[in-house]
């Protein structure tokens, strides 16, 4: 899957430990979700589009 | 799955406190009926074995619930959990199949404490590098 949490995430000025603290996970996982290695669950994707302030989750997540 | 936190908590710790103090008591009896008497594991009987580990226990709830770190969880984690223990599970009965194999060829006359301590070890390990390597994957 292509995210565009990098994009968002600099755009907001958030830093990858700001954002996985929002969404209640390591930074770790936000390095994956953001090299498009890893692939959240559907409560996960919610999550990081609200953290991010986008109203769809397909501004943020989309099907390779 | 859910994201969740795990943080050491006063019943956590006592629960492993309860645990420990079961062992010490187990130790405490078998030493008192005489039971499991002779060398094992580099103590005189099986009840002092027994002890021992129910002190080390103690100890290092204590010292891990003292460190008060707070642990995440993640659905990663979990994921990557369990795709390792999926794996080590495999490794593992592969591993006691080459076993019997090779009893029957060379006889393994290594005590059975013994023997099992490293089999335990080697999944212990096996599933600390899978996780690794399913780390970088994921």
């Amino acid at each position: 899957m292509k995210t565009k949490i990098t994009e968002l995430r600099k755009k907001l000025k958030m830093t990858q430990q700001e954002l996985a603290d929002k969404v209640e996970v390591s930074r770790q996982t936000i390095i994956s979700l953001e090299q498009g290695k890893y692939n959240p669950s559907l409560e996960l994707a919610y999550r990081i589009t609200k953290a991010l302030k986008v109203k769809k989750i397909e501004d943020v997540f989309e099907l390779k | 799955m859910t994201v969740s936190q795990k943080m050491w908590t006063k019943k956590s710790l006592a629960y492993r406190y309860l645990f420990s103090a079961g062992l010490i008591l187990f130790g405490l009896i078998l030493n008192f009926f005489n039971i499991g008497l002779g060398h094992f594991a580099g103590f005189n009987s099986v009840g002092s074995w027994v002890i021992y580990a129910g002190f080390l226990i103690a100890v290092i709830a204590t010292i891990s619930y003292k460190k008060k770190k707070k642990k995440i969880i993640d659905e990663r984690m979990e994921k990557i959990g369990y795709h390792a223990l999926r794996i080590t599970n495999a490794i593992f009965i592969l591993t006691l199949f080459l076993l019997m194999i090779l009893d029957g060829i060379y006889q393994i006359t290594t005590r059975y404490y013994l023997f099992i301590s490293y089999i335990i070890c080697f999944e212990l390990l096996v599933y600390f590098i899978t996780y690794k390597i399913l780390e970088r994957k994921y």
